[in-house]
This record gives C-alpha cells, structure tokens and sequence, in this order.
C-alpha cells in the first residue's frame, strides 16, 4: 500500500516537474519566434517602403524560401523575407517540441499508454511534414 | 492561406504561454482525441474529390450554429461532480486545474462518443483547410463533460500540432508569403499570449458565452460562404 500512494505521489511530482519544465520551453521558443520575426519584419518595412504588395495575384515563393536549408542560408545574410520565414518556421517547431517533450514526459512517467499515444501522433505529424515533400 | 495556418499556429503557441504554466491544458486528453482528429483530417483530404466542400461548409456552419446554441445551456452535472466512466479511467484521463485558488478535480464521461465526434471535427478540417478548434471544444465540452477552460485550452493544444503538420506542407509548396505572414503572427502571438492569460483570471460563465457568441458568428459565416460559392 505504502508502495503505491509513494510511486503515485513521485509521478505526479515528476509529471509538475515535466510540466512546468515544457512550459517554460515555449514561452522561450514563443519569444525566440517572436524577435526574429519581428527584426525581420522590421527589416521588411524599412526595405519595401511604400509598395503596394500585389495579393490579388497568387505567385508562389521563390525557391530560396522553400526549404529549410534556403532559409537558414539566407536568414544569415540578413535578408528580411528569408529572417521572417526562419521565425515561422521555428513557430511551427513549437508544437512539434512540445509532443516531443510530452513523449519524453510519459516516457519518464513510465505512462506507457500515452507512450503510444503520442509515437502515433508524433508520426503522423513527420509523415505530414515530411512524407510529402518528395 | 498560408496565413491563415501561421495564425493558428501563433493561436496555440501563443496562449500555450500561459496554459501550460496554468496546467489548464489536459495532455492526454489532447494527444488521446488528436489521434482521432489527425486520422480524421487525413481521411478528410481523400475525400476531397467525392464530395462538394460548399456543401459541407453549410453542414458544418450549421453544425456550429447548433452547437453555439448547446453551448449557452447551462449544464446539469457540473463537470466535477461527473462520475469518472470506465475509459476515462483506464486512459488516465481525469485531472485536475486551478481555479482562483482551489484546485478543481473533474472526470470524463462518454470517452468513445466524444472520440468520435473528434474524428468527425478532423473529417471537417481535411475537407475545408479550417482548425475545427471550436468543433473540438463543443466535442469536449458538451459530450465529455471536461470543463470549459480545460476543453479551451486543451483544445488550442490540439489545434497546434495540426496546424504545424500542415505548415510543413504549405511551406514546401511555397504557399507562405512572408510579407503576409509576418503582420498575421506578431499580432495572433501578442493576443493569445493576453488571451491565454486572461483564461485563467476569467469567469467559466462568461468565456462560454463569448465562445457561443463566435462559433456563432463563425457558423453564420460558413453556411454564407458556402451557399454563394466562396468554396
């Protein structure tokens, strides 16, 4: 009985620690994302001044902001589209962190059902981002 | 409309500030619906082709619309009183949130219908490129009987990884514009990160009939569009 109630207790004190640790995790990515993002919004304003962005017509990006490696490059050279798109990319990181951490959570926890769980959504979510980029 | 993805990624991440330092957001509960929500949207994108999407914009502008309805009914068992069923317990589903200063335990009830209806919310996304997040909380809300802050911000939970599946997508063929994208998330990112704070601080009451309120507006906004052909 004493068992129980101490291995209860100590996964909920490791499952707060997980918590709290995931949670200071994104306000952290949250603020990254959001200075690169505005730095290179900035950028961006100063650069186009008043040009009027045609949004009527649907062109595509040009390639250098397609993938992950055009980005970094060129995200280092200070270029203010390809700094944005490094934000953005790094928002979309976030919740992939986030299940990441949580599978390391349960893991950690010994919650094998949520083990499970969260491979499948984690695969899911690589298969979606990934499995279609041939 | 790669816009539209970056804002609900700036949604989920951005009250995710403040949910998950709250514990308002239900991990399992998220990821164990997302399964269904995920493999609902992927079955959503195959049908695509059977099925015209205006006419499923009017389904689901009604859906909401009845669900906006459902939403401002005052429930009878409030949701701590609910009796934990035999899912919820085995799935380790019930949890606990703070409220003020106490701490609230709540259960789940009638864990394989609201599964169900997570797996229709993700039909619904596949089909029409939209969240479903306000499907999703109706879902938990009303069927599960999880408490309307735990729905909200475990729904937001949701609605992330979503989202950031198909970011991924969007960005390799091109369809996030910078330019657009920027505005959109500085601004999505500093309200949720407000809004995400303010959900704990708010009254249950009071957020239930701003969310009735906008699933609403929203339900009206579908079933427009999709009769005049904005699908």
């Amino acid at each position: 009985m004493m068992n129980t109630t101490s291995s209860k207790t100590s996964q909920k004190y490791s499952e707060q620690k997980g918590e709290a640790f995931i949670a200071n995790l994104v306000r952290l990515l949250v603020i990254c994302a959001g200075i690169i993002v505005a730095g290179g919004g900035v950028l961006f304003i100063l650069r186009l001044g008043n040009k009027q962005p045609g949004y009527h017509l649907f062109t595509s990006e040009p390639v250098s902001l397609m993938s992950v490696h055009g980005i970094l490059t060129h995200a280092f050279s200070f270029d203010s589209q390809s700094l944005i798109q490094l934000g953005i990319l790094l928002l979309i990181g976030i919740p992939i962190i986030r299940v990441f951490a949580l599978l390391i959570s349960f893991f950690i926890q010994r919650d094998w059902i949520y083990v499970v769980t969260t491979i499948l959504v984690f695969g899911v979510l690589l298969f979606s981002l990934f499995g279609s980029a041939g | 409309m790669g816009a539209s993805l970056v804002s609900v990624l700036a949604t989920s991440s951005g009250a995710a500030v403040a949910h998950a330092k709250s514990g308002l957001s239900n991990y399992r509960i998220g990821m164990f619906l997302e399964i269904a929500a995920t493999v609902g949207a992927l079955a959503g994108t195959l049908i695509t082709a059977f099925v015209s999407p205006a006419f499923v914009a009017v389904v689901f502008g009604l859906v909401l619309l009845y669900s906006a309805y459902v939403s401002t009914i005052r429930r009878n068992t409030k949701s701590e009183n609910t009796r934990p069923t035999g899912f919820a317990n085995f799935l380790c589903l019930n949890g606990e949130y703070m409220s003020g200063q106490e701490v609230k335990h709540y259960s789940l009830s009638s864990v394989p219908a609201g599964f169900f209806v997570m797996t229709i919310a993700g039909v619904f996304s596949g089909l029409l490129g939209i969240g479903s997040g306000a499907l999703k909380v109706v879902g938990m809300d009303r069927i599960m009987k999880v408490p309307f802050k735990v729905s909200t911000a475990t729904s937001n939970f949701m609605i992330g990884i979503t989202a950031a599946a198909g970011a991924g997508v969007y960005l390799h063929k091109g369809y996030i514009d910078p330019g657009l994208s920027m505005p959109v998330m500085l601004g999505v990112l500093a309200g949720s990160v407000l809004g995400g704070r303010l959900l704990t601080k708010v009254k249950t009451e009071n957020i239930r009939i701003v969310f009735a309120v906008a699933i609403g507006l929203i339900g009206l906004e579908m079933i427009y569009k999709g009769m005049f052909g904005k699908f």
